[in-house]
């Protein structure tokens, strides 16, 4: 059905590529919201993909991949070219309650606490770590995958992802410190 | 395998992404290693805790409604070499613009600072948005004009710098199926023109403040409002919409994405004075539809000074995506 859609939106069909937005305006904009950090962005970042897709759709060849690849290196791309760092949309930690962050119980606030604690984190990465990340812990996607979409060999999507994740464990830590222990990290100290 | 050599194998032992190879080496090692076995734990904690944290926030996320409009104006903008220039604040107030064209003449010299903030001053609002003071400050040194003209469907909010010669009339009545195609603002803001078309059929109201002869054109006699009109009838020509652009005009505002050419045999030009307020209204319509929107003309709402509306959030700016291009002179692709 995809591969329809393309074809008809190739040879200029609006209908098909009306179609093909629906489609895959989650892809873009979600990515784009993850990785720019806040809807304007993202938004601003949906409608300038589509206008490249709109642009480029005659370039793109089925044989060569899929279109998710493809669609995602124009995000990914456009995000990693606003060389703009508007990523922390987070509250500051000294917003956060430290009895939320010590709590053991899973409430809402303590939960929204460590989500706020991962995204202070996420936000200390280098974009091109950040759109591994997201990639991979979001969409999934192999190595391989990444590889493809980031132009890049497989042995620098291994040791970017390696790095990301290294200073996210190490940030989580150091913001954690004096009180908040993420349920996740209060596992390692139950298995000790 | 050292702990050194299995630290890096790690991450990717855990997305699954190692040979079967280093895959044995991995778990011989984990076998009898608690550090690396706790360092293991932790990352594969961290993942968790990221894919989760990600996960959450993209739930929340969504395209808005408008986004397919938006692109759709986008992209019938690009169709036409001259629309290009629509800029994101526009876009994201007022989805249903097609298109902007702005000619400052060619003689008037104006910095670049000042022309955008006159576009910047010129609004088209239709939502409620962000009113940030340094851009109130800025705008409102230049700000002198504003009214609002109703349109099929809504109402444009129009403010401009320097002074409007004279209050500008809307129609109160249009024919069904009519919509607005657009309007002009003449070069120093002496003339404005409204235009409205269907598929066949169209209107277009160009007034202009009444010079101190107020004479009126050769023609038959009709009278609009009590006062005398002249009607010229079987007019040959093509009214175009959505990409005209009216001679001298500095602003002109295309609505919708849809440009075209209604090629008319029995078009009839009514011009007459509406107080200070030289009236020419050309159109294919009825004689009797004519005269009908002719009294129906009353004038906007209009005032000095800082408008009741607000304009966007940011002002476009040259350098960033979606900036506003301003080119001095007419445009070679719309004579």
């Amino acid at each position: 059905m995809d591969l329809t859609l393309i074809r008809r939106s190739q040879a200029g069909d609006e209908v098909a590529f009306a179609a093909l937005f629906h489609e895959y305006k989650n892809l873009v904009y979600k990515t784009a919201y993850l990785m720019l950090g806040n809807a304007d962005d993202a938004e601003d970042a949906l409608q300038e993909v589509f206008i490249q897709v709109h642009r480029s759709l005659s370039t793109f060849q089925p044989s060569k991949g899929a279109f998710t690849t493809w669609l995602h290196r124009i995000t990914v791309n456009h995000c990693l070219n606003r060389r703009r760092k508007r990523y922390l949309s987070v509250l500051p930690l000294d917003e956060v309650s430290p009895l939320s962050l010590t709590s053991h119980s899973s409430s809402f606030e303590s939960r929204l606490a460590e989500e706020e604690t991962v995204q202070q984190a996420l936000g200390q990465l280098s974009e091109k770590q950040r759109a591994v990340v997201i990639l991979c812990y979001y969409w999934d996607l192999s190595y391989a995958e990444m590889a493809q979409i980031l132009d890049v060999p497989v042995g620098t999507v291994k040791s970017r992802l390696n790095l990301a994740l290294r200073t996210l464990r190490k940030e989580l830590e150091t913001v954690t410190k004096d009180a908040p222990i993420p349920s996740a990290f209060r596992l390692k100290e139950d298995a000790k | 395998m050292k702990c050194r050599e299995v630290n890096e194998l790690l991450v990717a032992y855990l997305d699954g992404e190692v040979t079967p190879s280093e895959r044995t080496l991995v778990q011989a090692h984990l076998a009898g290693c608690d550090a690396c076995r706790r360092e293991l734990a932790a990352l594969s904690a961290t993942q968790s805790c990221v894919s989760h944290s990600l996960q959450v926030r993209a739930a929340q996320a969504a395209p808005s409604p408008q986004a397919w409009s938006r692109l759709q104006a986008r992209l019938a903008g690009e169709a036409c070499p001259s629309s290009s220039w629509l800029p994101s604040w526009l876009q994201r107030l007022a989805p249903g613009v097609g298109r902007i064209h702005q000619i400052f003449e060619g003689d008037l010299t104006m910095k670049k600072g000042f022309a955008l903030a006159a576009v910047a001053a010129l609004v088209i609002a239709v939502s409620t948005v962000a009113f940030v003071p340094s851009v109130r400050a800025q705008v409102g040194e230049i700000i002198n004009t504003w009214f609002r003209i109703e349109t099929p469907g809504g109402e444009s909010e129009v403010a401009i710098g320097g002074p409007m010669e004279f209050t500008p009339l809307h129609p109160t009545y249009l024919p069904a199926g009519l919509q607005t195609a657009g309007f002009a603002i003449g070069g120093r803001s002496e003339s404005i023109e409204l235009m409205y078309h269907s598929e066949e059929q169209f209107v277009a109201i160009t007034q202009s403040k009444a010079p101190a002869d107020k004479t009126l054109p050769t023609g038959r006699e009709v009278i609009v409002n009590g006062q005398p009109a002249v009607l010229v009838t079987s007019l040959e020509g093509t009214f175009e919409y959505g990409s005209r652009i009216p001679e001298d005009a500095r602003l002109t505002f295309f609505f919708g994405t849809h440009h075209g050419s209604i090629a008319y045999t029995d078009g009839k030009r009514l011009t007459w004075y509406a107080g200070d307020v030289k009236v020419e209204m050309l159109s294919n319509l009825s004689e009797a539809e004519i005269l009908k929107i002719a009294e129906a003309l009353v004038p906007a709402e209009a005032g000095e000074g800082e408008p009741p509306f607000q304009p966007p959030l940011n002002l476009p700016s040259g350098d960033e995506g979606g900036g506003v291009t301003i080119q001095e002179g007419p445009t070679e692709s719309n004579p």
